[in-house]
């Protein structure tokens, strides 16, 4: 349903507001993205960590020796079960799981994250045909392989880096996804509780 | 005039503020006691009235508009500081006159002169406080109520209370939420009275809880309201205006 | 829209006659205002983030018409659809007939703020479309037939006591007491209508013009499920949610978390950019962005009271008012209550319906302290009681009639020094019927109000002007 009038009419209001001068739309320059990026990614690393666990989170570092697919298959071994959903890219591609079942149906989801927070611990996921949204949403519990060197300081030196990935943003991908710990709510009497709606529990494995 | 440092026998401009004048004369004169004590010369326009605040605030901006023209021409002749013991009425003059002279030119360049020049009486006591040498006679444990409009329209917290913890003999104990409302609000209370109570009610509570013996503030509307609470109920707690801590003296 | 007027007064008493309520807001107030205190402390910028939201803030309202095009331009180019509504009815015939045209029988709801102010549940809902809230606080609230409390958190006013009942009413269970038990059994409820819903309606806290991205935060995922499962997603915002830029939502989004429930981050933060792309598996197949009017661009136009147009609806001047802290926000008789309430619904509805509510503020500014994008509330609050005056100044009614003749006689008298003096003396003979022990303890109409619960000071006998005139003038100075 088109109401054209009304555009007009909205439109027609806010342009009677008074102005000095129509004011020329400058991009903002802004200090919080000159923020020093830092090269320590230790650093960063046990920021990401500590405030991952702040909120409840899970984080494990990839042993030197071991391989991705023995350290998940040793987290499906204690959670028993076979119902999993994940992705098939990047680290993941290698993965070696029998069954792969539909997020809506999966014990546990397994994806891949492009980009980390430290400051405020959390993963940054960009959706794409192999990179399905679902995955880490539906299943209650969400396993997230995070490669270390894709950690960054703060927000603000995420969206720079978002700027440099998308070219000025021209091709932003249909969602992206910030997750930071498990869905959790306070709704009844200010009380903590996790997995209402999204993963109850959210494992980080960090390579 | 440079705050801080003091000429001798500086002049000042004393606004009390209609609530001081007509029902505590007596911080009035503790006022004077302090003053004195600095050795300032005082002034006391006698014309002086109201700054104009509760017809701006209830939305009555033709009454202010009056009454605060009244007081510019009081005032707006004086050389020297203009101090009054209430942080509302100081914000009133030099937060909200220029919105209620906004359409007349020539009073706002008025107004622009006393609004550099008038003070709270605790920030300009602060300012002195080198030349303040008084004994306040009172003992024991005191609390300290932040007025809204002295804490965030003057940004006025830090000076009364190095004021209070200054004077010997008397110890300086924080309530919960100095800085909540005590619920006056000026038409506010009669507008809303149950609402108003409710927040007095809260106040009081950690007033006492807060195991002083005495509140202050720097504002009598607030202290009018949470005296009148006292009163009523007989809460054993005294209520002072920071000056009549200052200039405490025993009954002769 | 409010139909009818709103009785702050006769909200508030019954509000505070509820103890029950008040341990509630209490202690939610304590908690929110402590958390929210820490999460900013921790960030040294936190007051340039303030003056740079308020200044992007300023720059969107000013030239709101052009970046509502550009936007309507990007959602457009992304192969989103936008649709302009002027007021509550038109949005919700918009959202209807895209339900209607797609044969939309079910609807997942995430919190949304505007789609409350329009009523659109109970418009769906009477169109026999099945319409539910999906946020837990909200799903309760809807459950109950009730309102929201809280625009952060919407059911802090029932015990887990009430909800463990309802719950038990609603779907035959036990009367579970622990929170996490209530929430898997929500849980398991809500799951079953997302995977059979075909439209899921949200809200939008923050558009990006230049890239048409709408920003969703939210800490259950109900919003993610509602925005990724159905087929369609609906999205409605308030035309000022505007953001120029991509990279200003760093700001706005560390304002917001922080501001609203102490968080860094939000759990979940969702950057939607249109429909699913091409040969991806999830992610609806439209998206339509609906913006409303409903008022705002009047706001628009104002230049006093325009400000209130720069709210991120974070509740953390809710959360401070120590007027919300007593009454709660039922009280405020709309969708949105604490300052935020008392200043946008008397300018999104008729304001003589609405008059209290811009004198529900003592003026003590702690609003204006924590808000985020620096909205001057006393100033706001100061306008619009102006505009009240004025307004009802035309034809007032009895108490607003006696309030304009006691400021007329009080203008009168304290602009003339001769009056002033003289009605300290009248006023001095007068109150001796009411004075004991120096103060008034019982007054007439309307000061009962005052002496009801607290005593007044009497006027003195020696007011300090006579006081100075008998003991300092003829000195010219006080005595050292």
């Amino acid at each position: 349903m088109i109401f054209k009038e009304s555009k007009v009419l909205i439109l027609q209001n806010l342009r009677s507001t008074v102005r000095e001068e129509k004011s020329v739309k400058k991009s903002i320059e802004s200090r919080f993205f000159s923020s020093k990026l830092s090269i320590n990614q230790d650093g960063l690393q046990n920021d990401f960590i500590e405030n991952f666990k702040a909120v409840s989170g899970e984080v494990h570092i990839l042993e030197k020796k071991k391989s991705l697919t023995a350290k998940i298959n040793e987290f499906l071994q204690e959670l028993d079960t076979q119902a999993v959903s994940f992705w098939r890219t990047g680290p993941l591609e290698s993965l070696e799981i029998t069954s792969d079942t539909d997020p809506a149906s999966a014990d546990i989801g397994i994806t891949g994250v492009d980009f980390a927070i430290a400051d405020t611990g959390t993963l940054v996921i960009l959706s794409n045909t192999n990179q399905p949204r679902l995955t880490s949403l539906l299943p209650p519990i969400h396993i997230a392989v995070l490669k270390k060197e894709t950690i960054v300081p703060n927000i603000h030196a995420l969206f720079v880096k978002l700027g440099k990935f998308y070219q000025n943003y021209n091709k932003l991908c249909s969602c992206i996804s910030f997750i930071t710990g498990p869905s959790r709510t306070a709704d009844i009497e200010l009380n903590l509780t996790l997995g209402v709606h999204g993963p109850g529990r959210v494992i980080v494995i960090i390579i | 005039m440079v705050m801080g440092s003091l000429e001798k026998g500086e002049r000042i401009h004393l606004f009390i503020s209609c609530l001081v004048d007509n029902f505590f004369p007596e911080v009035g004169e503790a006022i004077l006691r302090v003053f004195s004590n600095i050795g300032l010369e005082i002034e006391f326009p006698k014309d002086q009235t109201c700054c104009g605040q509760p017809a701006f605030n209830s939305g009555h901006r033709k009454e202010a508009y009056k009454v605060a023209c009244h007081f510019l021409d009081v005032f707006d002749k004086k050389n020297g500081a203009i101090v009054c013991p209430s942080g509302s009425c100081v914000s009133m003059v030099k937060n909200y006159y220029a919105e209620l002279f906004r359409n007349d030119p020539e009073k706002l360049s008025r107004v622009e002169k006393i609004s550099s020049n008038i003070y709270e009486f605790s920030e300009f006591v602060f300012q002195k406080k080198e030349s303040l040498n008084l004994n306040s006679a009172y003992r024991g444990k005191v609390t300290f109520h932040d007025s809204c409009h002295a804490l965030r329209e003057l940004g006025i917290s830090s000076q009364p209370r190095e004021l209070i913890k200054s004077l010997r003999g008397i110890e300086l104990v924080e309530m919960d939420m100095a800085d909540a409302c005590c619920g006056f609000g000026g038409t506010f209370s009669i507008k809303y009275p149950e609402v108003s109570k409710s927040m007095l009610q809260e106040k009081t509570d950690s007033i006492i809880n807060s195991g002083a013996d005495a509140v202050v503030s720097t504002d009598m509307g607030c202290l009018m309201n949470i005296k009148g609470l006292v009163s009523r109920k007989k809460l054993p707690v005294k209520v002072f205006h920071l000056a009549e801590l200052i200039a405490f003296e025993y009954p002769k | 829209m409010i139909t009818k007027r709103i009785d702050f007064k006769k909200n508030s008493v019954q509000a505070l006659a509820n103890p029950k309520l008040k341990k509630a807001l209490v202690n939610f107030t304590d908690r929110s205002r402590a958390s929210r205190k820490k999460a900013v402390s921790e960030i040294s910028e936190w007051e340039d983030l303030r003056l740079e939201a308020r200044r992007i803030k300023e720059q969107v309202i000013k030239d709101l018409d052009s970046y509502l095009l550009e936007l309507e331009e990007s959602i457009t180019r992304v192969g989103g659809k936008v649709h302009w509504a002027k007021d509550a009815e038109e949005a919700s015939k918009i959202v209807a007939t895209i339900a209607k045209e797609n044969n939309v029988r079910n609807v997942v709801k995430s919190k949304s703020m505007a789609t409350e102010e329009i009523e659109l549940n109970k418009y769906l809902i009477s169109r026999g479309i099945n319409t539910v809230e999906t946020d837990l606080g909200e799903y309760i609230v809807q459950l109950c037939n009730d309102h929201p409390f809280h625009i952060i958190t919407p059911a802090i006013h029932k015990t887990k006591e009430d909800i463990s009942k309802l719950f038990s009413e609603k779907f035959g269970v036990p009367e579970y007491e622990e929170p996490q038990k209530l929430a898997n059994i929500a849980r398991k409820e809500l799951r079953e209508k997302f995977l059979s819903a075909d439209m899921g309606i949200s809200g939008v806290n923050f558009a990006v013009a230049e890239t048409g991205t709408i920003a969703i935060v939210e800490n259950e995922g109900n919003a993610r499920l509602a925005t990724t499962y159905p087929d369609i997603h609906v999205a409605i915002m308030g035309i000022e949610k505007i953001v120029p830029k991509f990279e200003q939502l760093s700001i706005f989004l560390s304002l917001l978390a922080r501001s609203a429930t102490g968080q860094k981050s939000s759990t979940y933060v969702s950057l939607i950019t249109g429909p699913r792309r091409e040969g991806e598996r999830d992610g609806p197949r439209q998206f339509h962005l609906v913006f409303l009017d409903n008022g705002r661009s009047q706001i628009a136009k104002s230049e006093e009271t325009k400000e209130s147009l720069y709210c991120i609806r974070c509740g953390a001047c809710i959360n401070i008012c120590p007027i919300y802290r007593q009454v709660g926000g039922h009280s405020y008789g709309w969708v949105y209550s604490g300052p935020i309430g008392a200043v946008i619904t008397p300018q999104l509805n008729d304001l003589n319906k609405t008059a209290d509510l811009p004198f529900v503020s003592s003026l003590c500014g702690a609003c204006r302290d924590v808000c985020p994008v620096k909205i001057d509330f006393p100033h706001v609050f100061l306008s619009l009681r102006q505009k009240i005056i004025e307004q009802a100044r035309e034809k007032p009614n009895p108490r607003e009639f006696m309030e304009k003749i006691a400021f007329w006689i009080w203008g009168t008298v304290f602009s003339k020094p001769f009056y002033y003096n003289f009605m300290g003396k009248i006023m001095f003979f007068l109150q001796c019927f009411y004075r004991k022990d120096n103060e008034l303890q019982r007054l007439p109409y309307p000061f009962s109000k005052w002496t009801r619960d607290k005593n007044f000071p009497a006027f003195s006998k020696n007011p300090f002007r006579e006081r100075w005139k008998k003991k300092y003038q003829v000195k010219g100075k006080a005595p050292r």
